[in-house]
Order: C-alpha cells, then sequence, then structure tokens
C-alpha cells in the first residue's frame, strides 16, 4: 500500500513536473515556429564566378584534437571543402566547386589570384581584436568573385571536436576549427549569415554559433541557390621572366601568354593593377587583347629617379567569366652587374622558312628561370634581358614537330639563333 | 529529489543555451563589455565614405562622421574618422562578410575600440555597431543592431533585448518602445 501511495505521489510529482516542463517547451516551440519565416539562407552579392581552387597553407604537424583522434589543420580544412563539394554549389550543383592545389606559400592578404587558407598572427596588418576567422572576397567590376582568402586567428585556442560547444578548464571557448572552415567557405561559396537578417534557423551559416557542427539543409539550400554556374571555358595565364633586376633608367620586359584549360576561352582582356608601377616608372602593356596564339608584352620603364625596391606587377586576365592574374617581380637595384643580353630566336622549318606565331621556351640550365614568347610574322622571338648562362630553347608549332637547340649567353650584345621544326608528323 | 533532478535539467538546459550563443568568428560581448572595451562611444552621422589602397593592395575605407555626440571618451575635432578594412576604388573590390559596413547620410551609435590599429575598430566587430533610425509611425527613435533586429532594452543578465525586423514582426508592440534617449541613458548607466 505504502509503496503504492509512493507510486502514486510518484506519478503525480511526475505529471506534475511533466506538465510545468512542457509549458516552456511548447512556448519555446511556438516562438522558434514563429521565427521560422519562409526565407532563411542569405546570399552573398556577387557571386562566385569561377571554381575556387585552395592552397591551404595550415599545419600538417597532427594534434591530438577533443573530438576526432589525431588529426592536421590542413585535414580539417580539407574535409569541410570536401563537405561543400558534397553537397554542391550553384543552380547546377557543381561537386568540385573546391580544388586543392600545393601550398603557395603566399600572403591572404595580398590578391594574387591565389586562394589562400591560413592561419596569420595578424590581420594584414591590423590586431585581430575580437575576430577569430575571416573571409576575404575580391572581385572587378560586374564580375563575379574570383578571389577569396580565409584567414584565422592564429592566438585563438583551436581544437576540433563534434556537438556542443565546450568551454575548456581555463574558462576559455574550445574553437572547433571544422565548423568555422566550413562557415568561412560557405562565404566563398557565397553565402551571408541568415542570422544578420533577424532569421532564426538553424545553420552553420549562423553568425551565432551553435551546436551545429556540419552543414544543414538551410545551408545546403543557400549553396544551391547561389547564382554560380560551373566554367566550360578556361584559362592559364603566364608571364615571363618571373623576376628581373635592372638598373634606374632601364627598361624591364615581361611576355605575357597563356594556355587553354577545359576548352579556348578566345580573347583574353588584359589590365595593370593601380599602385604596382614603381614611382618615377611608366608601365604599360603594348596589347590589351590576346588569345591562345598571341601574346603581349609589358613593359616597366624605369628612371633614375626610380627608388631602389622590389615591385610586385599583376597582370590580370579575364575572358568570359574566369579571372586569372600572372605575378613577377620587378627588383631596380643600382648596383647589379649588368651581364646580361638577349637572344633572338628565329623559329624555321624543316624547308628553311621562317615559322610565325610558334611557341618558344628559353629554359636558363643553371637557375631553371624560363622565358616564353611567340614569334612574330617574321619568325623572330626577342627575349628580355636575361642573364649571361647556358639556355635549352624549344619551339612549338603543331602539327610541325617541335625542335630544341642550345645556347650560350656570354656576352653582353643580343645574340640570335634557329630553332629547327620538324617535320609535320605523318 | 524530483525537484533537484528536473531544476539541474533545467540549468544544464539554460546553460546549454548560454554556449550557444558564443558568435563563429567573433567573440560574443555583453553590454558592460560593450561600454567598459570601448574608448569611445558616440553617436554621428556618416558625412562621406573614402576607399584608399594600402601597401599591400588591400583596400581601406575611411568613414567620416559628423554631427557627433559623444557617450564616452573624447574627440578633438567636430568630425570622426574611422578606418574600416574593405571597400572599393575603381572596379576593384573586396569585402569581409560579417565587417561592419556603413551608409553615406545614415546615423550609427557605435562602440569604438582601437581606432586604426585594429581590422575591426569597434567592440566585437559589428557587435558594436547599432543603426539609428526614425520611425514616423511612433514618432521616436530607433536603433537597431547590426544584425537588423530592433533593440527593446537590456535584459537582467546585461544582453540587448531584440525583436525580429519587419516582415517577421509587422509591428512593433507599444510596450517595446525603446527610444535613443532611453538607450543613451541606459547605456550611461555602465559608465565607471
Amino acid at each position: 500500500m505504502n509503496i503504492l501511495k509512493t507510486e502514486l505521489s510518484l506519478k503525480q510529482s511526475f505529471y506534475y513536473y511533466k506538465r510545468c516542463s512542457l509549458i516552456p517547451i511548447i512556448t519555446i516551440t511556438v516562438l522558434m515556429i514563429g521565427f521560422q519565416n519562409s526565407y532563411s539562407f542569405s546570399i552573398l552579392l556577387p557571386p562566385p564566378s569561377q571554381d575556387l581552387t585552395l592552397s591551404i597553407d595550415l599545419p600538417t604537424d597532427p594534434f591530438n584534437s577533443i573530438g576526432y583522434g589525431t588529426t592536421t589543420f590542413n585535414q580539417l580544412a580539407e574535409s569541410a571543402a570536401s563537405s561543400w563539394n558534397a553537397a554542391g554549389v550553384g543552380l547546377l550543383p557543381d561537386h568540385s566547386f573546391f580544388t586543392k592545389a600545393a601550398p603557395m606559400g603566399k600572403d591572404p592578404c595580398e590578391m594574387d589570384g591565389v586562394n589562400t587558407i591560413a592561419f596569420t598572427t595578424d590581420n594584414c596588418g591590423f590586431a585581430w581584436g575580437d575576430v577569430l576567422a575571416m573571409t576575404i572576397r575580391r572581385w572587378f567590376g560586374p564580375s563575379g568573385v574570383f578571389e577569396v582568402d580565409l584567414m584565422f586567428n592564429a592566438n585563438a585556442h583551436w581544437d576540433a571536436y563534434p556537438g556542443p560547444i565546450q568551454i575548456l578548464s581555463s574558462g576559455l571557448q574550445a574553437q572547433d576549427f571544422t565548423r568555422t572552415a566550413l562557415h568561412e567557405l560557405g562565404h566563398a561559396v557565397g553565402l551571408d549569415h541568415p542570422d544578420d537578417f533577424g532569421q532564426r534557423i538553424p545553420a552553420i551559416m549562423n553568425r551565432q554559433s551553435s551546436d551545429a557542427d556540419r552543414l544543414l539543409q538551410d545551408d545546403i539550400d543557400g549553396a544551391h541557390a547561389v547564382r554560380f554556374v560551373p566554367v566550360r571555358k578556361d584559362f592559364d595565364l603566364f608571364i615571363t621572366p618571373k623576376n628581373q633586376t635592372i638598373s634606374p633608367g632601364e627598361t624591364a620586359e615581361f611576355t605575357l601568354s597563356s594556355a587553354v584549360i577545359k576548352s579556348d576561352p578566345g580573347e583574353i582582356d588584359l589590365f595593370t593593377l593601380f599602385g604596382d608601377c614603381p614611382r618615377n616608372s611608366k608601365c604599360g602593356l603594348d596589347t590589351t587583347t590576346i588569345n591562345n596564339i598571341t601574346s603581349a608584352t609589358y613593359k616597366v620603364s624605369s628612371t633614375t629617379n626610380t627608388p631602389r625596391g622590389q615591385y610586385p606587377q599583376r597582370i590580370v586576365g579575364s575572358a568570359l567569366r574566369v579571372t586569372r592574374i600572372a605575378e613577377a617581380t620587378i627588383k631596380v637595384d643600382p648596383t647589379i652587374n649588368s651581364q646580361r643580353s638577349q637572344i633572338v630566336v628565329t623559329a624555321k622549318n624543316h624547308l628553311g622558312l621562317e615559322v610565325a606565331h610558334a611557341k618558344i621556351r628559353l629554359k636558363n640550365q643553371l637557375t631553371n628561370q624560363k622565358f616564353r614568347g611567340i614569334t612574330d610574322v617574321n619568325g623572330n622571338y626577342i627575349s628580355p634581358l636575361i642573364d649571361s648562362a647556358d639556355y635549352k630553347i624549344i619551339c612549338k608549332k603543331p602539327p610541325l614537330r617541335k625542335g630544341k637547340t642550345l645556347i650560350t649567353l656570354t656576352t653582353t650584345s643580343q645574340q640570335t639563333i634557329d630553332c629547327l621544326l620538324g617535320p609535320p608528323l605523318p | 529529489m524530483k525537484k533537484i533532478i528536473f531544476i539541474l535539467l533545467l540549468q544544464i538546459f539554460s546553460l546549454n543555451l548560454a554556449l550557444t550563443a558564443n558568435t563563429l568568428s567573433l567573440i560574443e560581448k555583453k553590454v558592460p563589455q560593450l561600454v567598459e572595451e570601448a574608448g569611445l562611444i558616440l553617436l554621428g552621422t556618416v558625412e562621406h565614405l573614402n576607399a584608399y589602397y594600402m601597401k599591400n593592395g588591400g583596400i581601406l575605407t575611411h568613414v567620416t562622421l559628423e554631427d557627433i555626440t559623444i557617450i564616452k571618451g573624447n574627440i578633438v575635432n567636430a568630425s570622426y574618422t574611422l578606418e574600416i578594412y574593405g571597400g572599393q576604388i575603381g572596379n576593384e573590390s573586396f569585402d569581409i562578410p560579417g565587417a561592419p559596413t556603413f551608409s553615406q547620410d545614415r546615423t550609427y551609435i557605435l562602440f569604438i575600440k582601437n581606432n586604426k590599429s585594429s581590422i575591426f575598430p569597434l567592440v566585437g566587430g559589428s557587435q558594436g555597431q547599432f543603426t539609428v533610425t526614425y520611425n514616423n509611425e511612433y514618432g521616436i527613435t530607433q536603433i537597431f543592431n547590426s544584425n537588423k533586429q530592433l533593440i527593446i532594452g537590456i535584459d537582467s543578465n546585461n544582453n540587448f533585448l531584440t525583436i525580429p525586423p519587419p516582415p517577421t514582426n509587422p509591428y512593433i508592440p507599444l510596450e517595446n518602445l525603446y527610444p535613443l534617449t532611453r538607450f543613451i541613458e541606459d547605456i550611461e548607466t555602465y559608465l565607471p
């Protein structure tokens, strides 16, 4: 009997507390439903214009994470990028939106056409302050975003774990790198914070972090709503040489050429960036468009008043929705030993006739520095001023067989050489 | 015993809610922290925005504020310039999603910290930015946080109380009127 009474009493108190606990639960549910709107994810403008190849410059040293065992920050970032790929990006979901390149060690603060992911102790010269991570998106005019750089605060306590956010014994929050990387890569995909607009919906893209440790439906819906379609025509932009040293008053000359990736995008518009030209110098391109078979020359004409120093030069190539940047460095140094000259390469076919628009490549046999160019209508290619050394020369003009030759540049006067192309392949 | 368990469960539930309030890319601040950490708190209107190139090719935007009312700190001139990372020059643009953004002729209350040395010179990133708008219907000036939520007061945990903006909330209940003057008075109670 006592037992029964006790059971009854327990049941009463259970239902009492159940009733009590139902009130806040119902209230919260009603509020949650009330706050969930017909609109949810938020899209950033402009959207990305091209797939993003990531240079993940994160530590590859293994560490024991709170929740994922032994891992590396590099692996965690790759895994986050794979999650977005699995979800798909764009109207026709692209499952290879993010690809991985070998780490290039570039500065994420610089616009260089490389999508860098890195820990940094400061934030482009500023203190991090209260910021844990951020994404920089770059674009020109009406085109879409062509470069994103992700920076993580190296001063924060990073770890990795699933589930609820964890507080360390020190009282500090253990920052889960995975969900932060998912969030920042979401900005690269083209998503904003849905909770910036007063909405309350579970999402990794919320500004406010939560127990969400993976992409949720709202994030995936958002990724599918981004106005992005994978590019079908793509190209690479090359500049040669990559480095040049000149004395004040001399002119440095660079050659720009392109190579087709996927299929030919046709004409590529070229432009330089404001601020790259050294002070008291003139910089310019001889043409503002190139294609698969033509090249452009970029000249930096210094004066005796050009300050000594190192100047990065960036040429932007843009075709259809694709933007590529070619980078070179010019060093102005009055103390250089000017043992340099030019090589004139004349491409000839097996009949001894000059060949126009042949691709020429010069390779310094000592330093492996390469110079590329295309022969003019007379079959000639003139290299920029280059160091005295042995050079291997390769000429190509399909369907003719490629030619090879060697030259030793020893004097300070211009040297000429023929590069003989073989008869067409049968 | 059940009561204790119930209370414990409630506490765990509340703790869980508190933990989920941490931000992903920014550390969340309560009102006293916003006030304490800010070297300068002001009310001002954006007169103009000017973008400049940095040495590393980045873009900086100078936000010049005028018609200033100081709530904390001091300034020498009648105008104040805030330096924000990101912006647009010619056809070149870069932005940082989640970073504070400013519009010309708009009025803000700003909790400023480390201007010209921090990437986001506001306390807690955009948490230190509030937009002031005039509500014609009620004839009062209202304040919205950077999440575009209407501020309706400060709760007992020293967090700003907010309600979602329209269209979620097409009207503002009268009891939720929280004019600019009260906002400033409440902020001033946290001043040392």
